[in-house]
Formats: structure tokens, C-alpha cells, sequence
């Protein structure tokens, strides 16, 4: 017995050695990058200062980081740096409805299928040109939405550069997709199944406090195994997407709700009066900053399309700054171009344009970075410049929200993708 | 080539004029910029008092100099020597008219998206739309609640029959505070109604009738058998509500052939009917007083006559008179009752006490137009309990008014709706830059 133990301690040792020495070409790899103005958005503005890459995180960030002598340092002085943008919520690469599809939905109106346990990873084609087109232009890490409809699936968070889904997958389960429709089909729909999940959680804490009981009573009789079985029995029961939904009901995955018009967010909120703890996140429409007292009070992030848009009302045409509007209501925002890729690597004219008009440009430097970042949970990972975090870089030659934003580099885990 | 200059003609045409279109709409503009700032007061004191005013309380007659305490949403105290409590906010209406806002027997869509096309049992209250900018219309023109109402299906598959309706206020950004009831009525479209439909609302009728004498013998025989009470399904609970008196039914009817056609179908079941349109009632005043129905009339809306008629037909300023006269009761309506900021004035919502002008030009009595456009339509929509006067525990629905409601000149100055401030002339902007006019009348 012990020889054998001795042997496969040997074994093992022996591995990790022979693994170290192979890893070593790869860790080794150390960068220093100097800039003229890092952003580092969480911690203010460092001038002149050095960004310590190793192994595809920053090691150190500073004015004054030792650099060591076999780092690789990239000369930026003078141009602006900040993180890589955190694309919140987009249908990049996923196909648009068939013809057959929108006739269907034409037919039967609004979706109103519950498919909360689709995930939208299966649409997503890793090699798909867009995602690499994106990564060009600065979104290292983008949220990937199902297509519209009702329940719509399970959003999946990307880190686009690799060839095979696993390479590049992040998230799986990001948050649930909803889109709210004003109507009593939709309304009967999701109500139906957030009550289905909310029976469900009573039945499983009722059934978890009836097995403590018997266990204190009985302590003696053992039947461990036959009550283990019995239970993975009644999970296999609940339908998966009552399993998601009763995540989204408990809080544990975010609601992502499309709520184009305010009175859909006014529904949305009625809707889920009778359920505290579910985390909501609104996509809003130009017209959101109406209902702006109800996102501020429950304190609701809103993802808004940067732009100054034209809407029609009382047969007027009108144009609004509505960034403004939700600015000066003291909303969470989260920017996010509307469309394909032809509008996505257009993010910082946006941004460029709404500064001019008077935006704060902090607001807006957080809006694409750190603020999606909390609201897909990955605020420890990408959304500002500190240490720990994914090396995910974008180099301009000075401030894009000044001048023509024009990208000079981007790195995304420590690596030049452009 | 010569197209091709036209097109650049009208080009450069249109852009050197945009900018004058865009001025014209320049003061609705501006009030979407004040739809961020809250009017009225802050939120820390609940209570409001109205002071000074003359305030016409519909059901009690008019204190002069009065005072209204409004507390939780509610009319806590009316009268005329009351202290009021320290850190209430304090609404001055020194001469000005204090009422009960306005209520809308009928109206179309306001507010609310159109229905779904396969949605086959829809609710009305799951279409509202909180944050339409007609209800910022109809808090400026005193509206307080209205009930608007649609049908199933379009075309020729319309259904027209239907329970989806409800009575709303218009509470801006506040989806909690705008049904009061919903349904109100069944609402039957007599003008179009077909045979088979008739049938079918007879067949419905019938079951319900069933289905109440079931519940009687259940009653009487409770002891005896031992069972559960008898269940309506829900394609018929709503009929039974209508047998039962709990609902009214409301028939769009206008011409005497129309009316006479209701009557027969009022005859066959006992129901409270309501008869909307009603524009020769004045031809059978007897008939509809004799069955207790009521009226829902547009003063304003022409019928034109039938030159071959004798007696002569077709609408009557005195139509609202002759009701009165009669015994019937009644509410008023625009002939058009939709709202949008355009339009001639007596026509729309915009100006819809002027529907009680009208009335009142056809000989009716001041006091009974106040009561045909607040109390009246209240009781017709079976919400006076809550809503229609100025009386201790009903709603606070209240409107300042800055003249006589029936002049034309008169605008709205303050709309109160469940106690809180929701439209102030002198913020809103809506009508902030138009001058009071000098009378000299």
C-alpha cells in the first residue's frame, strides 16, 4: 500500500513539473503598456502611466509600475486608454426570423410562446465575420440576445476572437429574454408562468421543511438512499423552463424585459408586484424617460441606444435627446447602438455625438463599460482597468468623445486584435 | 430632367419651410419638457385644502367662499368655516369655480394600444397605456374619468357585442390609480347588430336566465338538498351580472326605427337599459320613460331630417329638455368623443361641458347640464358611490375652473385626481401662453 501511494505521488510531481515547464512559454509572456491617459473608470484618470499585462490579465496599473526588464513594453505616450467596450444586449449573429416565421407571427400576433429554456448559444455561429468585425471596433465582450418574442430565451455573454464555441462562450445563462407586449395574451402568459415558478419554490421549501422534521423524528431509521432517490425523482419533474423561471422569481438570473414603451414598463411593474425579489433590466425605447420615477425608485438599469431620435407624436414630428432626459433623472444607463453590425461599429459616433449635444462624458465612458458589466454580473471580470482583471484594452490616439473617434488599437486578453 | 428639377424645386421648398412647421408645434414641444417636473406641491404634506372658491358640490347645492379638506385621496370636509390643519398645502381658488371633474359617459380609445387580433377574452385594463399624452389632454380639460370601450374582431367578423369596456381615469404614470371599473356595461351595437347575433345574445340570455332560476331553487331548497351551489361558466357570468341589475346595457341607437327596435328587445328580458345616441328620443319620450331606460345624448350631433316625415323627425335642440320633462334620466356627450389638441371647440372632448351648452340652449336648466356632465353619467356608469360630487368620503376628483364651465372661454386651471395634483395651468404649459380674454360681455 505504501510503495503505491509513494508511486503516484511520484507520478503526479513528476506531471506538474513537466507541465510548468511546458506552460512557461506562455506565462512568460509579460507586456507593459505606457499611455498618456488611462481611464480607468472605476479609479479616475491616470496620467502617463504604465498597464502590466501577464498572461492576458493586468498584473499592475499605475503612474509609477516597475516595469521588468524582459517585459515586452508598447510605447502609447500621449494616446487615450480606456477598457473594452461591454456590449449589454444585441442580436449579433443571430439569423432574422424566416419569411415563414414572420407570417406566423403575423398570423397569431405577438409571440406568445414561453421558451425560457431556449438558449440562444445554439444560434450563435462562432466563425460569423460579425464578431470579429465587432472585436475590431472595440466590443471584447458582448451579450447575446435571443431573437423577439414573448419569453424569449436565455441571453449567453461572448468573448469573440476564438474558432470553437467553447473558446469563445463566457456565460451561458446570462439572464432571460422577455419582450412586453401591452395586451391581455402576453399579460395571462407571463403571469401563468411566474406563478407556476412561484408554487413551485413553496413546494420545494414546504417538502424541505417536512424532510427536516421526519429526519429529527426518526434519526434512527435509516433511509438515506432511498429519500436521495425519491428527490432526484421530484426534480427530474419540474419542467426546465419553470427551473429557469424559478431562478428569475428568486433573483439568482436578471430579467432582461424589452419594454419599448413606458406603458409596457408600467405593466411589467404591476405585473411583478407580487415578486420582490426578481432583478429586472428594462431595454428602453426613446420614450422611457417617462416612466423614469418608476426605474428610479426600484433603481432599475436601462440599456438606451445612443442616439438623438425623431419620434411622432400628435402627428408632430419631434426630436429628443432622450439621453439627456434620463441623465438628468439620475437613471443607471447602459448604451447599446440599435441594429446589426453596420450600426454597432458606429458605438463611440454615438457616443461622440451625445457628448457634443451635452451629455456627461463620465456617464457615457461608464455606460458602455462598467455599468453593462454589473448587469451581467461580470463586474469582478471586464468593465474597468484594475488589477485582476481581463486585459481588454482600447487605444485611441486622443479623446474620442472630443474629437473623431478613430481606434488605434484593441486588445482583448492581452492580445492585438487590431 | 424637367422631373428632375421638380423634385429639387419641392426639395429646397419643404426644408426653407420646416422650420415654420416646427414653430407651430413649438408649445407642445415645451410641454413634454414640463412633463419631468411634477406640478403642484411637494410631497411631504399630504393634505390639501382648496380655499376661497365658489364650489358647486353637484349634489348639495353651492357654498360661496368655501373650503374643501382632501386627505388619503379622499373629500375629508366641506364647508365654509374650517380651520385648516397646520402643513397642509394650501390651493388657493379665490374667484374661481370649484366642481367635480368631468365624467364621459362614452368615449372612444383614449389612452390604450388597439387590441390584438387573436386575443378572443380580452381585459381592458391589459391595453392601458399610462404614459399617453391624451391623458395629459384630458386632465387639461377637466376630464376625470371616462369609459371607453371596443369590440372583438374587425370587418365584416366584428362581433357587435361586447363586455370589453371599463371606466378609467386618467391618472398620468399612474397604471394603479386609473380602473375604477371594468366591465361597466354591455355595450350593443343596435345599428349594425345582425340577426344571428341577435339570436345569439338571446340564447346567452336565456342560459343566464336558467342559470338564475337554478341559483333561486338552490336558495329555497338549500336545507333539503344537500350540494354546491349552482356555478355561472364564464361566457355567461356576465349576462347573468345584466339580468341580475348589476350591469346596464347600453344600445347605440339614434333613429326612432332604431329606439323602437330596442324597446322590443328591452321587453323580452328585464334589464336596466341604457340607450346611447338617442338623437330622436324626443319623438318617444314616453315609451323610453315608461321602461326607466336612460339616455346617453350628443346635443350637438346633427340627424338630418326625413322631408317626406310626418310628423317631423331628425334631431332637436330641445331633445335634453324634453327628457327632463319627461322624467328621463340622462348625460351629455360630444358628438365625436375623442380627444386630440385640434378640432372645433363643442365638438370633441376638449370641450366636452360645452355638449351641456348645447343642452342648455334647447331650454334645459343650468343646474340639471352641471348634474347631465359630472352626477349623472356617474350614476349611469355605477361609480356614484366614488366619483360625480363634492361630498365627505368620495374621491378627490376635483377641477378649479376659471369661469363659467359652459363658456367657451373658460379654461381649467387645476385637475386634482384621487387627491394629488396631477395638471396646473400655469406649469404644464399646455395652454400656459394663452391670455385671459377681456369681457365685455
Amino acid at each position: 500500500m505504501g510503495s503505491s501511494t509513494n508511486q503516484k505521488v511520484l507520478i503526479i510531481g513528476i506531471l506538474v513539473l513537466a507541465a510548468s515547464v511546458f506552460c512557461l512559454d506562455g506565462q512568460e509572456k509579460l507586456l507593459a503598456i505606457k499611455g498618456g491617459q488611462i481611464h480607468t473608470i472605476t479609479d479616475g484618470i491616470i496620467e502617463n502611466g504604465v498597464i502590466l499585462i501577464r498572461d492576458g490579465l493586468i498584473e499592475d496599473i499605475g503612474p509609477d509600475v516597475l516595469v521588468p526588464s524582459d517585459a515586452e513594453v508598447l510605447d502609447h505616450s500621449g494616446s487615450f486608454i480606456m477598457p473594452g467596450v461591454v456590449s449589454p444586449h444585441s442580436y449579433l449573429g443571430i439569423p432574422p426570423p424566416s419569411a415563414a416565421e414572420q407570417s406566423a407571427v403575423f398570423r397569431s400576433g405577438p409571440a406568445i410562446a414561453n421558451l425560457a429554456h431556449y438558449p440562444v448559444r445554439y444560434s450563435i455561429y462562432p466563425e460569423d465575420p460579425v464578431y470579429l468585425m465587432a472585436l475590431k471596433n472595440g466590443l471584447t465582450t458582448m451579450a447575446i440576445s435571443p431573437r423577439p418574442g414573448g419569453i424569449a430565451g436565455l441571453g449567453a455573454v461572448i468573448q469573440p476572437g476564438g474558432e470553437r464555441l467553447k473558446d469563445i462562450l463566457v456565460k451561458e445563462k446570462a439572464f432571460l429574454k422577455v419582450n412586453v407586449y401591452v395586451n391581455t395574451l402576453f399579460w395571462d402568459m407571463l403571469k401563468r408562468a411566474l406563478d407556476e415558478a412561484q408554487k413551485k419554490i413553496e413546494e420545494k421549501k414546504k417538502k424541505a421543511e417536512e424532510k427536516k422534521q421526519e429526519k429529527e423524528k426518526d434519526k434512527e431509521k435509516k433511509k438515506g438512499k432511498s429519500e436521495k432517490e425519491a428527490e432526484e425523482e421530484e426534480e427530474e419533474k419540474i419542467k426546465e423552463s419553470t427551473q429557469i423561471l424559478m431562478d428569475v422569481v428568486e433573483g439568482r438570473l436578471p430579467l432582461m424585459a424589452d419594454c419599448y414603451s413606458p406603458s409596457a414598463l408600467s405593466h411589467l411593474d404591476a405585473l411583478l408586484s407580487g415578486f420582490p425579489k426578481v432583478k429586472v433590466v428594462v431595454v428602453g425605447g426613446p420614450e422611457i424617460y417617462r416612466a423614469g420615477s418608476l426605474l428610479k425608485e426600484k433603481n432599475i438599469p436601462v440599456i438606451l441606444s445612443p442616439e438623438i431620435r425623431t419620434v411622432i407624436r400628435w402627428s408632430r414630428a419631434e426630436r429628443t435627446n432622450y439621453v439627456l432626459k434620463c441623465q438628468g433623472l439620475g437613471l443607471k444607463m447602459a448604451f447599446q447602438p440599435p441594429g446589426g453590425i453596420q450600426e454597432q461599429i458606429h458605438l463611440f459616433d454615438y457616443l461622440n455625438k451625445l457628448a457634443l449635444y451635452g451629455v456627461n462624458k463620465d456617464v457615457l465612458l461608464k455606460g458602455v463599460t462598467i455599468v453593462p458589466a454589473e448587469i451581467l454580473g461580470m463586474e469582478k471580470v471586464v468593465g474597468s482597468l484594475e488589477k485582476g482583471k481581463r486585459a481588454d484594452l482600447i487605444v485611441f490616439p486622443n479623446n474620442p468623445l472630443e474629437n473623431i473617434p478613430v481606434i488605434e488599437n484593441v486588445l482583448s486578453g492581452g492580445i492585438y486584435v487590431k | 430632367m424637367k422631373n428632375g428639377r421638380w423634385v429639387l424645386v419641392c426639395f429646397l421648398v419643404v426644408t426653407l419651410l420646416y422650420p415654420a412647421f416646427y414653430t407651430s408645434a413649438s408649445i407642445f414641444q415645451d410641454s413634454e419638457q414640463e412633463a419631468e417636473k411634477k406640478p403642484g406641491h411637494d410631497k411631504k404634506s399630504d393634505i390639501i385644502v382648496i380655499k376661497g372658491g365658489t364650489i358647486h358640490t353637484i349634489s348639495k347645492g353651492v357654498i360661496h367662499q368655501g373650503m374643501i379638506l382632501i386627505a388619503d385621496g379622499k373629500i375629508q370636509k366641506v364647508g365654509k368655516n374650517l380651520v385648516p390643519p397646520e402643513g397642509a398645502f394650501v390651493l388657493d381658488a379665490k374667484d374661481k369655480r370649484v366642481m367635480p371633474g368631468f365624467i364621459v359617459s362614452q368615449s372612444y380609445t383614449i389612452g390604450m394600444g388597439a387590441p390584438v387580433r387573436n386575443d378572443k377574452n380580452p381585459k381592458l385594463i391589459h391595453y392601458l397605456d399610462p404614459y399617453s399624452l391624451d391623458l395629459r389632454l384630458c386632465l387639461a380639460s377637466g376630464i376625470t374619468a371616462y369609459s371607453p370601450f371596443f369590440f372583438i374582431g374587425t370587418g365584416p367578423m366584428r362581433k357587435n357585442y361586447s363586455f370589453v369596456n371599463a371606466v378609467i381615469k386618467p391618472a398620468y404614470g399612474k397604471l394603479e390609480d386609473m380602473l375604477i371599473k371594468q366591465p361597466a356595461y354591455l355595450y350593443i351595437d343596435m345599428i349594425r347588430l345582425k340577426p344571428s347575433e341577435k339570436n345569439e345574445l338571446r340564447g346567452f340570455f336565456q342560459q343566464a336566465r336558467d342559470h338564475i332560476e337554478k341559483e333561486n331553487d338552490y336558495e329555497a331548497n338549500k336545507e333539503i338538498k344537500k350540494g354546491k351551489p349552482p356555478v355561472a361558466s364564464p361566457q355567461i357570468a356576465n349576462f347573468v351580472a345584466v339580468l341580475k341589475g348589476e350591469l346596464p346595457v347600453r344600445f347605440n341607437a339614434s333613429r326612432k326605427k332604431e329606439i323602437l327596435k330596442t324597446l322590443a328587445f328591452v321587453d323580452e328580458f328585464s334589464m336596466q337599459a341604457q340607450i346611447v345616441g338617442a338623437g330622436e328620443g324626443w319623438l318617444l319620450p314616453e315609451e323610453i320613460g315608461r321602461r326607466n331606460i336612460a339616455t346617453i345624448l350628443q346635443p350637438e350631433a346633427f340627424i338630418p331630417p326625413d322631408p317626406y316625415a310626418i310628423p317631423s323627425n331628425g334631431s332637436n335642440i330641445r331633445n335634453a329638455q324634453i327628457q327632463k320633462e319627461n322624467g328621463i334620466k340622462f348625460a351629455v356627450l360630444n358628438s365625436y368623443p375623442y380627444i386630440r389638441p385640434g378640432g372645433t371647440i363643442g365638438t370633441d372632448l376638449m370641450t366636452f361641458p360645452l355638449a351641456g351648452a348645447y343642452a342648455i340652449r334647447g331650454g334645459l336648466d343650468e343646474k340639471d347640464a352641471l348634474k347631465a356632465i359630472t352626477l349623472w353619467p356617474a350614476e349611469l356608469l355605477g361609480i356614484s358611490h366614488r366619483v360625480g360630487s363634492i361630498e365627505e368620503g368620495k374621491d378627490a376628483d376635483i377641477i378649479i375652473l376659471d369661469g363659467n364651465p359652459f363658456d367657451y372661454r373658460t379654461y381649467v386651471d387645476y385637475t386634482l385626481i384621487n387627491g394629488k395634483i396631477l395638471y396646473d395651468k400655469s406649469k404644464s404649459s399646455l395652454f400656459k401662453y394663452i391670455p385671459k380674454p377681456k369681457k365685455i360681455f
